[in-house]
């Protein structure tokens, strides 16, 4: 499988290809006061309004600054009522892609954070996926996402 | 009475009187021996008084002398004093011409300073435009390395936009499954070439950073040198002037040391007339010494002769 390989704080994370619908750059973002600190903002889409969440924030880092290759990977987000929803993901050090054999990955058998999966070895060291579907907590993705029809 | 009148006794009177032969005789006797008393008596007068008067001339030309071999002394020291005076003059002379050699050496030593100055003003003009041509130089390399940062700029947001494409190119493939892979191996392809970029970027914009803090090091440099080289050049005028003030002061020195030897060269020329001059006066002085002896020597011979008269006049008898 290929997964997009970034990081968070010194460790090396990585996002299956499958779950990713575009890599963006950084652009301006508007802030959302009393969201939390994770929550970067928001970034306009085409004119419509996408959330965006600091994957370091989100696991505790607090990020030196925008890199030049700091990106917003957009992903489709299950909005729990069935459909996706568009979600930017902000990351630090998008490297490129990378090949992870299945066979190698590997249960990390430590429960952290919810939203971090299986490790594997790879060529440039070891790696943990990211699951896409178990970044927010229930109480944010309903905060993110409102129902459409409220909205 | 007779015979004592013919050995010189003339006091003696004739006792023969009468109006006869023998008494006119005797008279006319009386009255010859009268006479030749009287004359006796006048030339023994005489007599004295030419001794006295030789003794008076002799003792007043020894005087002469004694004052003319002073006079010929004096005449001799003043000779002496005056070649003194000459050779000192001489002296002076040749101390005069040695500072007048000097003076004019100075002058033209001043002069060359003066040329060589002017020279090095010159040159550092030269420099000074140099500098502002390096400057100005320095000025366009400077916005060269600008405008090379700018195209740098540019070429690293399209490195970055190549990477972001080639990220959502491998994605696209990735999505499109078999039918995508050889897209994807194109995809890693571009990303390596943007990420090459981006470094090759990255060190370029390293140099021309480097280059540009030592082109702004080089006009701080050079501005320092410029301020340097001005002040220089206003140093060196005023050392011109001042070496012209030198040479006109030497060059007024030069008409007086003239006059001061043609002072000396007429005070050595009085010199000289004042040796001749007293020469001249020794041999005037000699003459009159010389003439002085024979007058003394005249006189000695009056004085013989007075005496030799006394000694035959006392022979007579001419009182009582």
């Amino acid at each position: 499988m290929k997964v997009l390989v970034f990081t968070i704080g010194p460790d090396r994370y990585g996002l299956p290809l499958r779950a990713i619908a575009r890599v963006l750059p950084v652009v301006e973002l508007k802030q959302l006061p009393l969201a939390p600190d994770y929550v970067a903002g928001l970034m306009d889409l085409h004119g419509e309004p996408v959330p965006v969440i600091d994957l370091s924030r989100l696991a505790g880092v607090t990020p030196e600054q925008v890199w030049f290759d700091t990106r917003i990977i957009l992903v489709d987000y299950p909005a729990g009522d069935g459909g996706t929803r568009p979600l930017g993901l902000q990351a630090e050090h998008v490297a490129g892609i990378d090949s992870i054999d299945p066979e190698a990955l590997r249960e990390s058998g430590v429960a952290g954070a919810p939203f971090l999966g299986q490790v594997a070895g790879s060529a440039h060291g070891m790696l943990q996926l990211v699951d896409v579907d178990a970044l927010l907590p229930p109480d944010v993705r309903a905060l993110l996402f409102q129902p459409r029809e409220a909205a | 009475m007779v015979s004592k009148a013919a050995v010189g006794d003339l006091t003696g009177s004739v006792t023969v009187t009468g109006a006869d032969a023998i008494g006119r005789l005797g008279s006319g006797l009386q009255t010859m021996v009268d006479n030749l008393r009287k004359l006796i008596n006048n030339v023994q007068k005489a007599g004295i008084q030419v001794t006295t008067s030789a003794t008076e001339i002799a003792a007043s030309a020894k005087e002469q002398e004694a004052t003319g071999i002073e006079q010929a002394q004096t005449s001799v020291e003043i000779l002496a004093t005056t070649k003194e005076i000459s050779a000192n003059t001489a002296q002076l002379l040749k101390t005069m011409e040695d500072a007048t050699a000097v003076a004019d050496y100075t002058t033209s030593a001043t002069a060359d300073a003066q040329g060589n100055l002017k020279r090095m003003d010159l040159t550092m003009q030269t420099m000074v435009s140099a500098t502002d041509s390096i400057n100005a130089k320095l000025a366009a390399l400077s916005e060269k390395a600008s405008n090379i940062n700018s195209v740098l700029i540019t070429i690293t947001k399209v490195a970055d936009q190549t990477n972001i494409l080639s990220l959502n190119a491998a994605i696209e493939a990735e999505k499109a499954g078999d039918a995508g892979r050889g897209f994807s191996v194109v995809a890693t392809e571009i990303r390596r070439l943007a990420d090459q970029t981006s470094v090759s970027t990255w060190d370029i914009e390293q140099m021309l950073k480097e280059m540009q803090s030592a082109v702004s090091a080089s006009v701080m440099g050079m501005d320092k040198f410029s301020e340097e080289i001005r002040r220089s050049v206003g140093e060196v005028r005023q050392v011109g002037e001042q070496l012209s003030s030198v040479m006109d002061q030497v060059q007024k020195l030069a008409p007086q040391f003239d006059l001061v030897l043609q002072g000396m060269q007429s005070q050595a020329v009085g010199a000289s007339q004042i040796s001749e001059t007293m020469m001249q006066l020794n041999d005037a002085t000699q003459q009159t010494v010389d003439s002085l002896k024979a007058t003394s020597e005249a006189v000695h011979q009056l004085q013989y002769a007075a005496s030799d008269l006394q000694s035959s006049v006392a022979t007579f008898s001419v009182s009582g």
